[in-house]
């Protein structure tokens, strides 16, 4: 019985119902200092605790012994379960007092600083993690399984604007409505199902803003791994989904933008092969992707076209590869049904955040028509050329021959029929003939050729007319169009009225100088006739397509406007101008049962009209 | 006989021409542009009469051929003239050339080279 006593870990005393010692332990006997006559058995309850108080071994008692020994009594009368006092040595000491059947006491002394050492670390570490979960940026909340509120954290509460005593114990379907609380309340019962977190987007509750949160909720177990809680935390999203669906939004813009874009659009990995093009290439050029991508420039252009003008293509290489920018590379590609198109292609590196280079993005245009066009007017033009010299040609050995021809005649009717210089004269005669045979044919020629007609949109070869034009206009001159789509079809050879707006608008901007201005083409439909006379003067009745090129040039004076039109006139300092362009122009529409005329308009400057008769088709 | 003002801006042409005139008995007074042909005209004209006919070309320096037509026209009416053209660019053909000058009154339209007889029908035309 002794040895059960003393092995028992504090401090142990019985005392019987008279309050007298009947047994102690010898940790209590050290505890209390005790001489061992003051713990000799009899010794009463009071007398102990007297002894205790009057070593001043209690903070307590030190300072009021009679108090203490008082209020000890008194918690020992009236049983008080457990009582917890500090030593003076700081000790941390819990009394327990038990009422034994014969009306005896057992008191138990603990000593409990270190069990309390670890409550404090057990508080501290609370309270650190509360300031964690308050302080996080975060919904955070723990919930028994009957979905009540046992913690919230700050942000939660700040969230909801409800306190902690509106929140202690309640549910979600209480504090808002059922139907809010639904969607939370079945991802609580899945996490319960599975056992598992579970992380979903949801929209917050007990809110009307469009928020989007990342909701996590997982299971809490206990020590015996039984679900206890269910922890949430809600993370605010809304602003990472908005540059989310903005990002996805400007990707769409792009994307949009670059299919309705006539031009194509492309990038090149930094291996310089292609990565991307947009789909009116692959629509264009009936290119699969698998021909297009992971291929470089040079590969699906096809060798031919490289061989053709491997310097321009050793250049676009060179740009490449020191990651220079490039602008409008030209250059064919032949298509798998054997077409060529011609594109004209400009790009710029681009580089990563770090600065390595991440390959090249650009947009190519297709310049097919373009080139057609120009190839057509280099040819007309070619032609006209030839025209020119030929007619000039003619015109000198015309004047040439006049003499050799007349003279010859002359001089062999005054000699003597079969004389050798009468046979010479004849030969010279007959030569001259031929000679001059051959310049009639020459001269036809130069004035049979060009003259390709065929029917025609008017508007269209009007604004193909303009995409020539507009290259050559200078940025100081404002370029306007106001073209009737309906105007209507026209029998032209579309080469020659091509050469005529070239020249109009060429003519346009040289009158403005290189100084500021403005160059307006217009296409518009007309009707002539007797009861609505027009000023195109010597145009029969009918309906026309009037084509009109205006400058704010100086304009000219009347003198000039009358001869504007004749051969070899011209305004323009030597080597500018050749005096046939407009004279050309002239006859050119003239050929075309049409007319072309000159005026100067009233705020200054000129305005050209062309008009050329339009199809029986057309008319109104 | 007849008093000629032949207007041509080609020495070589005027000298053939001239010879072809005084070898059928005719007077010739000559000018290598409109504009003296003009000049040379109203000299002329101080005489009892005009210039009988007047033959010119067409392409010349300082006046044109049709320009020149349409003075001669003005000044004097009855004065016949033929109108002489090598041809040119391919907007001055011969039949443009044809029309303009038969539209301003040439009497008589040659396209060089043309033969002396076909020459000197067109002049004796002009004379009858």
């Amino acid at each position: 019985m002794v040895d059960a006593i003393e092995s028992i870990d504090g401090g142990i005393a019985l005392f019987d119902a008279d309050d007298a010692l009947v047994l102690c332990n010898s940790t209590y006997r050290e505890k209390l200092k005790a001489e061992k006559h003051t713990l000799a058995t009899g010794t009463s309850y009071e007398e102990i605790l007297r002894a205790y108080a009057e070593q001043g071994l209690n903070t307590e008692a030190k300072a009021d012994p009679e108090g203490y020994v008082r209020e000890r009594l008194d918690r020992h009368r009236r049983l008080e379960p457990s009582t917890v006092q500090m030593t003076d040595t700081g000790e941390w000491v819990m009394l327990r007092e038990y009422r034994t059947s014969e009306g005896g006491t057992l008191i138990i002394r603990t000593d409990m600083t270190e069990r309390l050492k670890v409550d404090e670390a057990l508080r501290t570490s609370e309270t650190l993690l509360r300031t964690i979960i308050d302080n996080a940026d975060a919904e955070i909340t723990l919930k028994d399984l009957d979905g009540r509120i046992l913690l919230a954290n700050r942000k939660f509460k700040d969230n909801h604007g409800l306190s902690q005593e509106q929140l202690d114990g309640k549910t979600l379907a209480e504090i808002y409505s059922s139907a809010q609380a639904v969607p939370f309340g079945e991802m609580e019962i899945k996490v319960l199902e599975t056992n598992k977190p579970l992380t979903q987007e949801m929209h917050p509750i007990g809110t009307t803003e469009a928020k989007n949160y990342f909701t996590t909720k997982f299971p809490i177990r206990n020590d015996e791994g039984e679900i206890t809680s269910i922890g949430t935390v809600n993370i605010d999203i809304t602003n990472l989904k908005a540059a989310e669906i903005a990002l996805m939004e400007s990707e769409a813009r792009f994307r949009d933008i670059a299919e309705a874009a006539s031009d194509h659009f492309w990038e090149m990995g930094p291996d310089l092969r292609f990565s991307y093009t947009s789909e009116r290439f692959s629509e264009e050029t009936n290119m699969t992707l698998e021909d297009i991508i992971c291929k470089t420039r040079m590969e699906f252009s096809g060798s031919e076209t490289v061989n053709k003008n491997p310097e321009q293509w050793a250049a676009h290489q060179d740009d490449m590869e020191n990651r220079r920018p490039f602008r409008n590379f030209e250059y064919a590609l032949q298509l798998p049904n054997g077409q060529a198109r011609y594109l004209s292609i400009s790009g710029k590196p681009f580089f990563d955040r770090a600065g390595a280079f991440m390959g090249y993005r650009g947009a190519s245009a297709d310049i097919t028509e373009y080139r057609h066009a120009q190839r057509d007017l280099t040819h007309h033009n070619k032609m006209e050329s030839l025209g020119h010299l030929a007619g000039g040609m003619a015109h000198n050995l015309n004047n040439l021959l006049q003499p050799i021809l007349i003279l010859g005649q002359m001089t062999k009717d005054n000699l003597q029929q079969g004389s050798r210089s009468y046979q010479n004269l004849e030969v010279i005669c007959r030569a001259g003939g031929s000679a001059k045979e051959l310049v009639e044919r020459i001269s036809a020629f130069s004035r049979q050729q060009g003259l390709n007609r065929g029917i025609a949109d008017v508007f269209e070869v009007v604004q193909e007319g303009i995409s020539l034009i507009g290259p050559t206009v200078p940025a100081s001159i404002s370029f306007k169009e106001d073209l009737g789509a309906q105007t209507g079809t026209v029998l032209v050879d579309k080469a020659q009225i091509l050469t005529v707006m070239m020249n109009l608008a060429s003519n346009a901007i040289d009158a403005m100088e290189g100084k500021t201005g403005e160059l307006d083409i217009s296409l518009s439909r007309i009707q002539i006739n007797e009861a609505q006379p027009h000023s195109a003067s010597g145009l029969g009745s009918g309906n026309y397509a009037r084509l009109a090129v205006a400058d704010t040039g100086p304009g000219m004076d009347e003198e000039t406007l009358n001869q504007i039109f004749d051969p070899f006139f011209t305004t323009k300092s030597i080597g500018r101008g050749t005096g046939l362009g407009l004279s050309t122009a002239f006859g050119i529409i003239n050929k075309h049962g049409g007319t072309i005329q000159a005026a100067v308009n009233l705020g200054g400057g000129m305005t050209f009209e062309v008009y050329l008769p339009l199809g029986q088709s057309d008319r109104a | 006989m007849a008093r000629i003002l032949l207007i041509e801006d080609e020495e070589m042409v005027r000298y053939s021409l001239r010879c072809a005139l005084e070898d059928n008995g005719h007077e010739v007074f000559e000018a290598s542009d409109g504009e003296s042909g003009i000049t040379q005209f109203k000299e002329m004209s101080k005489a009892p009469t005009h210039a009988d006919i007047v033959i010119t070309d067409i392409l010349m320096p300082k006046k044109h051929g049709y320009d020149t037509i349409s003075e001669i026209r003005e000044l004097a009416p009855k004065t016949k003239i033929i109108a002489i053209s090598g041809g040119g660019s391919n907007d001055f053909n011969p039949k443009a050339f044809r029309e303009m000058s038969g539209f301003l009154g040439a009497y008589h339209i040659l396209s060089k080279p043309f033969s002396a007889e076909d020459f000197l029908t067109a002049v004796n035309d002009c004379l009858t």
